[in-house]
């Protein structure tokens, strides 16, 4: 199973993820300058919620136990045999937005002017997710869930070692998470 | 490499686009694809661009995030502020000849003269003044002018523009027309190439083309229209296709002037040809001699170019010259191509073909830059199509034109599309001749689309001059780019 692995280090915060998002994937248009003459307008799929310091692109994490399937009261929620990626039919949701509060990540959104809930489907029936092929900084990356894991190592040996090389304080505790 | 008829359209720079790939050089369009998308914000007008240390600010097109920047402005007033700038840099690309009083700026004919007043009273009146730049600046210092204010002075930064565009293309006093000859048969015409990049100073030049006599070398432009003694230095390629030309190993020395692309010094880096600047001279005659002793090992590229690759043609000069031929054919139709290369577009395609399907309409097609460079390409210069096509001087291709039907009394009838944009001087002098009455187009994206007010604006701003200014949501096919020119009946 495929997920979109964050590198929060390269995000930079610019929202491009969410701009193509919307217009690739909540427009009839496919085109952003087409996009933004819309009626209602396209709303993204995944959000880039802090700041300038701390920029984080949310986006649903396809649980593997995921609370929105049990939630949804009319199975509009469904895992993809395929990809095993949490998609809606659009067809079947009934906008009453069980989902949006089931979700412990809060990246399930309402639509009310479309009458269905949005929520991040990993562009399932798409070569690559739109949000991953358009980041300038290459912060968004599609990884086998068992790879997941490889992308904060490097930070987190970074910190290992930073934190090995100061002083010891007492009571902290120092993990080498070197191979 | 499945691509490449998306490139390029002419079977010759895709041949050397190839065996540029197969020696895994790196080309303009493969820093295009890695661009891709371009910035969206910024796209769509909506990334502000005042002279504010508070941003950036950027307003989310859909609605969910910021609707206002900081300081409260909104999108109709960024993206028509975004306009103003670009149109302002195009305007002080053009130079101002008449320093930075507040009189008015001279018409160098009373036709031009006759034209920019009447068009200065839809647009705010007075007189167009070359300090107005200056007044443009100070109005994006700080957001305070309503978008009404930033689209009309933009209109008037565009008749700026072309006035000091007029003024500034100083009459040589040479015959009224000078010849080019352009296309890659040009590389094998001498043993040794020298290519010119940017616009190097005249006396540069002259003392260059000396020293190239003395070594069996000749001087060509890599896309620019280089004037030297009343004619036109020959042109290898259009603008886009620059670093092609310097990938085919047949350039043996790069004189990189002002406006030089930074690509084009980098590929002489990695492809070890020598990269001089204009005033090198002594370093110039070294670097022939160098050429000469080492000759062979260099000389021999592993393209070999077509001698009878060379199309030839006369360049206008002169709004008389024009109208006469417009006089004595009496075309239904005035159609002119102007612009530069894009990599948004196969290059050569919306003029080669616009230029191709025009002709046979009772039209006549002028052109100038990269545009006209594609139509002698496509060999439509020709004996057969002299009375139907004709390239203008390129310093004042679209001044021409309106002069030309100025004096013919056909305005109305003229239709000037840009097949690409690359400088703001081009946005520039194509808002000018909308705003003089053309009916004018820009084949690629303008960062206008975040604002439906300012769209409109700018329309309603030109239809009262009786134009037009179409420009597209995406980049546009040749089709309706010929759909265009069609309509109307014309």
């Amino acid at each position: 199973m495929k997920v979109i692995g964050v590198h929060l280090d390269r995000c930079t915060g610019c929202r491009s993820c969410e701009l193509y998002c919307a217009a690739e994937r909540g427009s009839s248009q496919k085109n952003l300058l087409q996009a933004i003459r819309e009626t209602p307008l396209p709303q993204p799929r995944l959000r880039v919620e802090g700041n300038n310091q701390s920029p984080l692109p949310l986006q649903c994490r396809q649980c593997l136990k995921a609370p929105c399937l049990d939630a949804c009261l009319n199975a509009a929620l469904v895992r993809d045999p395929e990809s095993n990626a949490v998609v809606v039919r659009e067809d079947r949701c009934i906008a009453c937005w069980t989902c949006t509060l089931y979700c412990p990540f809060g990246v399930i959104f309402p639509w009310p002017e479309r009458k269905f809930a949005l929520k991040c489907d990993r562009c399932t029936y798409m070569e690559n997710p739109v949000c991953v092929e358009v980041c300038p900084c290459k912060a968004l990356e599609l990884v086998e869930l068992d790879d997941l894991d490889k992308i904060p190592r490097k930070k987190r040996l970074e910190v290992s070692r930073k934190l090995a090389g100061q002083k010891p304080h007492k009571g902290l505790l120092l993990l080498d998470l070197e191979d | 490499m499945e691509t490449i008829h998306l490139k390029t359209v002419d079977p010759i720079s895709q041949e050397i686009l190839l065996a540029a790939a197969r020696r895994e050089i790196p080309l303009l369009w493969e820093r295009f694809e890695k661009m891709q998308p371009q910035d969206g914000f910024l796209r769509l007008g909506l990334s502000c661009p005042y002279g504010c240390l508070q941003g950036p600010c950027r307003i989310d097109p859909f609605g969910r995030g910021a609707d206002r920047g900081i300081c409260g402005l909104d999108r109709d007033g960024m993206a028509a502020a975004l306009f103003l700038r670009l149109v302002l840099y195009g305007c002080l690309e053009s130079g101002n000849p008449f320093g930075i009083s507040g009189k008015p700026a001279p018409a160098q004919s009373p036709v031009w003269e006759k034209l920019i007043s009447r068009a200065v009273k839809n647009f705010g009146g007075g007189n167009l003044s070359p300090a107005e730049p200056g007044e443009c600046a100070q109005l994006l210092s700080r957001p305070m002018a309503d978008p009404e204010e930033l689209i009309r002075r933009a209109l008037r930064m565009g008749l700026l523009a072309l006035t000091f565009a007029e003024k500034n293309v100083k009459e040589d006093g040479g015959p009224r027309t000078s010849s080019i000859s352009a296309g890659y048969g040009l590389l094998s015409e001498k043993k040794w190439n020298i290519a010119i990049g940017g616009q190097p100073e005249d006396r540069h030049l002259k003392a260059l083309a000396k020293l190239a006599g003395q070594e069996e070398a000749q001087i060509l432009s890599l896309g620019a229209w280089i004037p030297l003694d009343g004619s036109y230095l020959p042109i290898v390629c259009s603008s886009g296709e620059g670093e092609l030309a310097l990938a085919s190993g047949r350039i043996h020395l790069l004189i990189a002037g002002p406006g030089t692309d930074p690509a084009l010094i980098e590929l002489c880096r990695s492809l070890g040809i020598s990269c001089l600047f204009p005033a090198d001279g002594k370093e110039q005659k070294k670097a022939l001699q160098r050429l000469r002793r080492e000759g062979e090992r260099l000389g021999s590229g592993s393209f070999t170019p077509d001698s009878a690759l060379i199309e030839k043609a006369q360049v206008i000069k002169d709004a008389g010259d024009l109208a006469q031929a417009i006089r004595k054919k009496s075309p239904k139709h005035l159609c002119f191509l102007g612009g530069a290369d894009t990599p948004q577009q196969s290059l050569g395609w919306i003029p080669g073909e616009a230029a191709a399907s025009l002709i046979g309409k009772d039209c006549l097609v002028g052109a100038w830059g990269d545009a006209a460079l594609w139509i002698l390409k496509k060999k439509l210069c020709s004996t057969a199509y002299e009375s139907s096509v004709k390239i203008l001087n390129p310093e004042k291709g679209p001044i021409l034109a309106l002069q030309a039907c100025a004096a013919t009394n056909r305005i109305k009838d003229l239709k000037i599309c840009y097949t690409g944009l690359k400088t703001c001087k081009d946005l520039a002098f194509a808002l000018g001749a909308a705003a003089l009455g053309a009916q004018v187009c820009a084949a690629v994206p303008l960062p206008l689309w975040g604002s439906e007010k300012d769209r409109k604006l700018l329309m309603e701003g030109l239809a009262t001059q009786g134009a037009e200014f179409q420009h597209f949501d995406h980049p546009p096919g040749a089709q309706e780019i010929l759909d265009w020119f069609s309509r109307n009946g014309k």
